[in-house]
């Protein structure tokens, strides 16, 4: 990331193959539509080179960081329920070639994935239900207590002991 | 907000699962508090496991694009200040002083362009800015205080940027607007004019903020903003 924030296109394009598989995977879900989900995870990685020189080591992964901004744009974008579908592509997307990600990358990817995966198992049926509906379906609280029929409060519970769960999953592994 | 109020808010931040009013509330809120932010921190990256569960292969070409883009895409400097543009200064005599020690025949001078924010109209570059300097990690928060309450000036020595914000300002009706004044040395500059949005809220990025020094003030003008003061100060840092 340091030598990304110095400009070096060469360190971008191997970020880009260790974080897009997350940074696409979250962008994908949240807004469901492939041809969205292609504009916004450009523009958060458009957005990572332009800030690469405000990402702080010490608060996040690099990973984490992505994946943040990833989710927060996913989400404004659902929100704004601008689907401004028809805007042209700068680059015909299917014209360029595949991208290669190199086998480490592709077993560090498998590994995180199932880690998230009994993450995720780990937590209580009504934990996860909110966790779904705030962090995939983009859904604020307020909505999610609609939705669900419960009290704003119950929601707030829910998410706050969810994400302990999660956090203590992640302090067990370190 | 109390304390209990915001801790149990950060964890629908770390979701992103909270309504705009509430998400800036929280930004205002933890801006200058370290301890609540890195509990955020660790919140989200609690969270972002969400997404490892997601991942997915992109698009063939979308790397291309990307890289097509940034190619031509500059990178903003560390920490996220920009130079603004200073205009050719012009002196002018002021009326009448409202602050003390600001002479009657001092000079105002008109150093930054100036420009009318409203919360809801600041571009997705703009509001990217104001995101930074509530991120930056020794931001300190400059009370104003006067007839209007809870004017809060987000600062910091290591940026040049810095966002005023308020919660609950009164709509100043449709002719008036407000306008921010820093002054030093006897010398009054003009600077940003703004509104609150519907709701009271006022979030508007200062681009060259350098508070030592200085008085800083807020007036209530006609709707396009003055060369110098002429409504009365509502809030004040001296």
């Amino acid at each position: 990331m340091a030598r990304v924030a110095t400009g070096d296109r060469g360190a971008f394009d191997a970020l880009y193959d260790h974080l897009s598989p997350p940074v696409f995977g979250v962008v994908l879900r949240v807004l469901r539509d492939p041809d969205q989900a292609q504009e916004v995870a450009q523009e958060v990685f458009v957005e990572i080179w332009k800030h690469a020189g405000r990402f702080d080591g010490d608060r996040a992964s690099a990973r984490t960081w992505a994946v943040s901004i990833a989710h927060r744009r996913s989400v404004d974008r659902v929100r704004s329920e601008q689907a401004t579908r028809d805007r042209a592509h700068r680059v015909d997307l299917h014209a360029a070639g595949e991208p290669v990600p190199t086998p480490a990358d592709m077993v560090f990817q498998r590994f995180e994935q199932r880690r998230a995966a009994d993450a995720l198992e780990a937590l209580s049926d009504a934990q996860r239900e909110v966790i779904q509906l705030a962090y995939y379906e983009g859904l604020t609280h307020t909505e999610i207590a609609h939705r669900l029929r419960i009290p704003l409060g119950t929601v707030k519970t829910r998410a706050r002991d969810a994400l302990a769960a999660l956090r203590r999953r992640l302090g067990s592994e370190r | 907000m109390t304390d209990d109020e915001l801790r149990e808010l950060l964890a629908l931040a770390a979701l992103n699962a909270l309504d705009p009013d509430e998400q800036r509330s929280v930004d205002t809120a933890i801006a200058g508090r370290p301890d609540l932010r890195s509990e955020l921190d660790e919140l989200r990256i609690a969270a972002a496991q969400l997404a490892e569960s997601e991942a997915a292969t992109p698009p063939a070409g979308l790397k291309a694009s990307i890289l097509a883009e940034i190619a031509v895409t500059r990178q903003s400097a560390t920490g996220g200040a920009t130079e603004p543009p200073r205009s050719r200064a012009k002196a002018v005599s002021m009326r009448r002083s409202w602050t003390a020690g600001v002479a009657a025949a001092v000079a105002v001078v008109a150093a930054i362009g100036v420009a009318i924010w409203s919360a809801s109209d600041s571009s997705p570059e703009v509001a990217e800015q104001i995101e930074a300097v509530f991120a930056l990690p020794d931001v300190e928060a400059l009370e104003l205080h006067g007839d209007v309450d809870g004017v809060r000036i987000l600062h910091s020595p290591s940026s040049t940027a810095a966002v005023l914000v308020d919660d609950d300002m009164p709509d100043p009706g449709d002719d008036r607007a407000y306008q921010l004044w820093i002054s030093r040395d006897g010398i009054v500059t003009p600077a940003n004019v703004f509104r609150p949005d519907s709701d009271g809220h006022v979030e508007v990025l200062l681009e060259d903020f350098q508070p030592v020094g200085a008085v800083i003030t807020v007036t209530l003008e006609p709707a396009g903003g003055s060369d110098q003061p002429t409504g009365p100060a509502i809030a004040s840092s001296d």
